[in-house]
């Protein structure tokens, strides 16, 4: 009998120290930082303490442990309150506008490809494999904003003070200072339909006969496909801009500083892209010709040349400079001076 | 009735958080652990819970008000804290603050009677 006693002493000091080690271990999971192991000891020295205080004198048995882990709380809640400081991939501050662009982004790119894959059936072009690209570009457009924003987090930009430093608040500005929300919206719409179409639907940019000839794509399909990072690198900036101009709602420096800095990107890359990769259908001029059944029209050819490799960039340098200039002189007419009064 | 007494028991907690740090500091003159001073402060009207009181000294500590040390001579290995000089004068300029907060919220209440 006496031995029997015994035995179930042992068998509870046991159960009480698994279950013990078990919720510290839960715990644990949920601790970071240095002191990690710290707090380990002192929550184990708090559960001795907790149930000396309930079974006086007694061994603990189910009851007892399960009323203090109930006292103590959920494992995960309780590490919590160790791990003091508020870790945010996108904190409460930026959540909003990180919420009014997923939705945009996240909704728009795979219509534009459900759209383009609609075209194709009605053109007969349709393949199964283009239909993943609906899923590619949610994915994506959702990775993409989602990396800009925690960058942005990470980086701590207040979304209420000026970047000069100011804790004041910045005066209400006036009308021509103000960036309206549509701007930017409208700006994250076209970029989502066009870089989703060039990324995962660029056979589908081209002239189209119902004839036998079918497409003529403008570009150089694999070579695109070769140069997606690069693509997205641009589409990530320019997100960028558009997420800034959402933050600010007004001219500031801080948005001058981060348009230049993203349209510098995005020329030098398109530069580089258009530069460097043969990325223009070189037998576009042959093949539309063809499909369109036009005789002819040889200097085509040339034209096509000096479009794709003069026209094409000096357009889009010269649009660059014109939106990085335009920032620029609102910013120093309305962004700087209305600030300091 | 039901609905006020749950209202009361959301806002009560919240009254009491304030006032927890300064209960805290009163009662770390001399070295105590964690689970003493719940039981103390329990003893003395101020309930909390060993969850809040725990993470709440490493938070004193962090900001530099206690010191802390473990005690492993006894067979209990225990982590005692004590307020260090910052932490008095901390505690001091709190309990300034107390004592005028509570004469300006009483002098509300007896002012609202007067006119009630």
């Amino acid at each position: 009998m006496h031995c029997l006693r015994r035995k179930s002493k042992m068998d509870n000091q046991q159960y009480a120290k698994e279950q013990i080690n078990r919720y510290v271990y839960q715990v644990s999971r949920f601790l970071f930082g240095k002191n990690k192991e710290d707090i380990e000891k002192e929550i184990r020295s708090l559960i001795d303490d907790m149930l000396e205080t309930k079974c006086q004198g007694r061994e603990p048995d189910k009851a007892d442990i399960e009323a203090v882990f109930a006292e103590l709380g959920k494992p995960s809640v309780l590490a919590g309150k160790y791990n003091d400081s508020k870790r945010y991939l996108i904190g409460p501050d930026l959540f909003p506008i990180y919420w009014s662009v997923l939705r945009i982004v996240v909704l728009i790119a795979p219509a534009a490809m459900l759209l383009a894959n609609l075209i194709s059936i009605v053109t007969g072009t349709f393949s199964w494999e283009n239909l993943g690209g609906i899923f590619s570009a949610a994915f994506m457009s959702f990775a993409v904003v989602t990396l800009i924003f925690a960058v942005v987090e990470w980086k701590g930009v207040s979304v209420d003070k000026l970047f000069e430093g100011k804790i004041e608040l910045p005066p209400v500005p006036e009308k021509k200072a103000r960036i309206s929300r549509a701007n930017p919206i409208v700006g994250l719409i076209f970029l989502s339909i066009f870089t989703c179409i060039f990324i995962f639907a660029p056979q589908y940019i081209g002239f189209w006969t119902s004839g036998h000839s079918g497409y003529v794509p403008i570009f150089n399909i694999a070579v695109i496909k070769s140069v997606t990072g690069l693509f997205l690198i641009c589409f990530g900036t320019s997100i960028l801009k558009e997420i800034f101009k959402l933050i600010e709602g007004r001219y500031t420096l801080r948005l001058m500083i981060v348009t230049i800095f993203c349209n510098a990107i995005n020329l030098a890359l398109i530069i580089y892209i258009f530069r460097y990769f043969p990325i223009w259908n070189d037998h576009f001029p042959g093949q539309f010709l063809a499909a369109a059944q036009i005789t002819g029209f040889s200097e085509l050819q040339d034209k096509w040349n000096f479009i794709t490799q003069n026209i094409f960039l000096g357009v889009v340098a010269f649009g660059t400079v014109m939106d990085t200039l335009t920032c620029v002189v609102k910013t120093l007419v309305y962004g700087l001076g209305r600030q300091e009064e | 009735m039901d609905d006020n007494t749950k209202i009361l028991a959301n806002l009560l907690p919240e009254l009491r958080r304030g006032t927890l740090v300064l209960s805290v500091l009163s009662q770390l003159a001399e070295p105590v652990y964690g689970y003493s001073l719940v039981q103390d402060l329990s003893g003395k009207g101020v309930e909390v819970e060993a969850n809040t009181l725990y993470p709440l000294l490493r938070r004193l500590e962090k900001q530099g008000l206690v010191m802390s040390e473990w005690e492993t001579t006894s067979n209990k290995p225990r982590k005692y804290y004590m307020r260090n000089m910052k932490g008095t004068q901390v505690y001091g300029e709190l309990k300034k603050q107390w004592a005028e907060m509570v004469g300006c919220v009483n002098a509300l209440l007896t002012e609202e009677k007067q006119n009630g």
